[in-house]
């Protein structure tokens, strides 16, 4: 195994112009990225296309167009799936089959014999707090429990990469709390996670890089704070509270950042441009006007706001 | 960060290739079939027919009265003659039916499950390539099917050398081992093939069970009607399961009607169509799974 892991930064899954096809239906449309070790997060909405990228990522399925390789070889290689964790967002698997004998199949698959695979399934059980649970049958599981043995057989054979579609799905807080402290971890080991969710607020802490697919397209790749800070160009929403809410809104409207102002209520709702020049702007009349600006509070910010930004994108 | 500083410690051991992973998913099937507890009501079944030919054997050669006289009606030797007396012909075929029952009920639990639940693509995300999770499939069918044929014949053939203390029982007749291992590798051939391929089509065991029925069985009765009503016995081939016996039974060299022997190898060539047929399927399926149709 270690021949092919990579002892670097080095990009350890490329996409190369990918596009996927599902009959008529395009998944995945001429997407190109690469992942370094460490934690990315694969964000979008449902039917944006995640779990193609992890289906084509974890070597189930290839692409119409262009490539995907892993550690150097095409993802659907027998050779690079051995490097390859995957825990899927099914779980319906052998129900009747204890958790422990569970994980040691699947470690059986990668080719480990019998006793290294109850020596791996063990130590995997053991880092995702399951030992005591593993001779119960996967249907006598719960939610977050299925989803911990799902990791632990992602996680036996120790492999370089780990493709995680939906972890916390079904998760309780606390062990959503425990999960994310393993993925960091995990990361911190080198290893290169690729995470998917839709809830990227609970995950932003950890990611190296954010990955934001719309309508299976790439449309952001970077830090958190590279997005953000590109989004600084783009509409911002913000509402302001003042004691007099339409003598703001007047004067607001003939600012050539601002795009569209509403009253609503006791807020001023404003979609502005070139957000920094604006704010310079704001602090000048807050300082002179006769009225009182008493809250500003930016509607867009948060991981949460960028995906919606990118997500109405024309 | 450089992995080696951050912890991260690959498997240094020697990996088996995917042929071995195979056996995983062998396995794993296998258990899967004897936890269904409807499926031991037929493997009781074969093991009531197998204790039978035990007693028959022990009395055959324990006790001379009731020996002459059961011998008159089956014998333990190489070649089956004409009165069709081969005792160990004779338990293979009727285990070879337990089978057929048998895998009726366990396409489901054999693959059909897999493909319902889309759990095949997980697995097939490990170590494995379609061929090798095939492959571990139809091995499991493979030894379920000696488990319940070819191993008891076997041990038949040992006890009747042990009982007989003729030593040269076992060398003399040293075919019925290659006899018995090839009607039940033509079985094991196209019966898993034909289960699996049904098991990735039809998912329950219900569309399966009946698919079985009518391919073994229902074809049998509108071939024995055809045949009876035109006079032509090359209807006769539309049985696929007099075909498997008629193919297997050549390695008994044992043919009681003349028509089995000219017959033959368009039996084989039937059931060598049918099976590229199902291979196809198969693959087919597999295809599919990939494009995620």
């Amino acid at each position: 195994m270690n021949d092919l892991a990579p002892r670097d930064d080095s990009a350890q899954v490329v996409f190369d112009r990918v596009t996927r096809f599902y009959g008529p239906v395009i998944g995945l449309n001429e997407v190109s990225f690469t992942l370094p070790p460490g934690v990315t997060v694969l964000f979008g909405a449902n039917g944006a296309g995640k779990s193609t990228v992890m289906r084509l990522a974890s070597g189930q399925i290839r692409p119409s167009l262009g490539r995907v390789q892993l550690l150097g070889r095409d993802a659907w290689s027998t050779e690079a799936k051995r490097h390859l964790g995957y825990c899927p967002d099914v779980d319906r698997f052998y129900e009747e089959m204890p958790g422990r004998d569970f994980v040691r199949l699947m470690v059986r698959l990668q080719g480990y014999s019998p006793r290294q695979a109850r020596h791996l399934a063990e130590e995997a059980l053991a880092r995702v707090d399951m030992v005591h649970r593993a001779h119960r049958p996967l249907r006598t599981y719960s939610q977050g429990m299925r989803q911990r043995i799902k990791l632990a057989q992602a996680l036996a054979h120790r492999p370089q990469v780990l493709l995680l579609d939906e972890p916390l799905a079904g998760v309780d807080p606390g062990g959503r709390h425990t999960l994310l402290e393993l993925f960091a971890q995990l990361g911190d080991e080198g290893r290169c996670v690729l995470l998917s969710t839709h809830m990227l607020r609970e995950v932003e802490s950890l990611a190296r890089q954010v990955l934001v697919l719309v309508q299976g397209r790439l449309v952001a790749q970077g830090t958190l704070e590279q997005i953000r800070q590109w989004l600084d160009d783009q509409p911002l929403l913000l509402a302001l509270e003042a004691d007099q809410q339409r003598p703001l809104a007047r004067e607001l409207i003939g600012w050539e950042e601002v795009l569209s102002v509403q009253v609503e209520g006791p807020r001023v709702l404003v979609r502005v441009q070139q957000a920094g020049s604006f704010y310079q702007k704001l602090n000048h009349l807050a300082a002179q006007a006769p009225w009182q600006l008493r809250r500003l509070e930016p509607l867009d910010v948060g991981a949460d706001a960028v995906f919606r930004y990118l997500n109405q994108r024309p | 960060m450089p992995i080696d500083v951050a912890r991260y410690h690959g498997w240094n051991g020697t990996l088996r290739g995917p042929w071995y992973s195979a056996l995983a998913v062998t396995r794993t099937t296998l258990r899967q079939v004897f936890r269904r507890k409807v499926l031991w009501v037929l493997l009781a079944l074969g093991l009531f027919n197998f204790l039978l030919y035990f007693a028959l054997i022990y009395a055959s050669t324990q006790l001379p009265r009731v020996g002459d006289r059961l011998l008159e009606r089956m014998d333990f030797v190489v070649r089956p003659d004409a009165q069709q007396r081969n005792g160990y012909l004779r338990f293979v075929e009727q285990q070879g039916l337990v089978v057929m029952m048998l895998l009726a009920f366990a396409g489901s639990v054999i693959i059909g499950a897999d493909f319902r639940q889309r759990g095949v693509a997980f697995y097939l995300a490990h170590g494995l390539h379609p061929v090798h999770y095939l492959w571990g499939k139809w091995l499991a069918v493979a030894v379920l099917l000696a488990l319940v044929t070819a191993l008891p014949a076997l041990v038949l053939f040992v006890e009747y050398g042990l009982f007989t203390t003729d030593w040269d029982y076992w060398w003399q007749n040293r075919a019925v081992v290659s006899s018995v291992l090839g009607y039940v590798l033509v079985m094991a051939v196209v019966l898993g093939v034909l289960l699996l391929a049904l098991g990735t089509w039809l998912h329950k065991t219900v569309p399966i069970a009946i698919t079985w029925t009518s391919l073994l069985v229902l074809s049998g009765a509108v071939a024995g009607q055809l045949t009876r009503s035109t006079g032509n016995r090359y209807w006769l081939l539309l049985n696929l399961w007099r075909n498997v016996r008629v193919v297997g039974r050549w390695f008994f060299g044992y043919y009681p009607r003349p028509e089995d022997r000219l017959l033959a190898p368009w039996a084989a060539l039937i059931l060598g169509g049918l099976t590229a047929l199902c291979a196809a399927l198969l693959w087919w399926q597999l295809v599919r799974l990939r494009r995620w149709d």
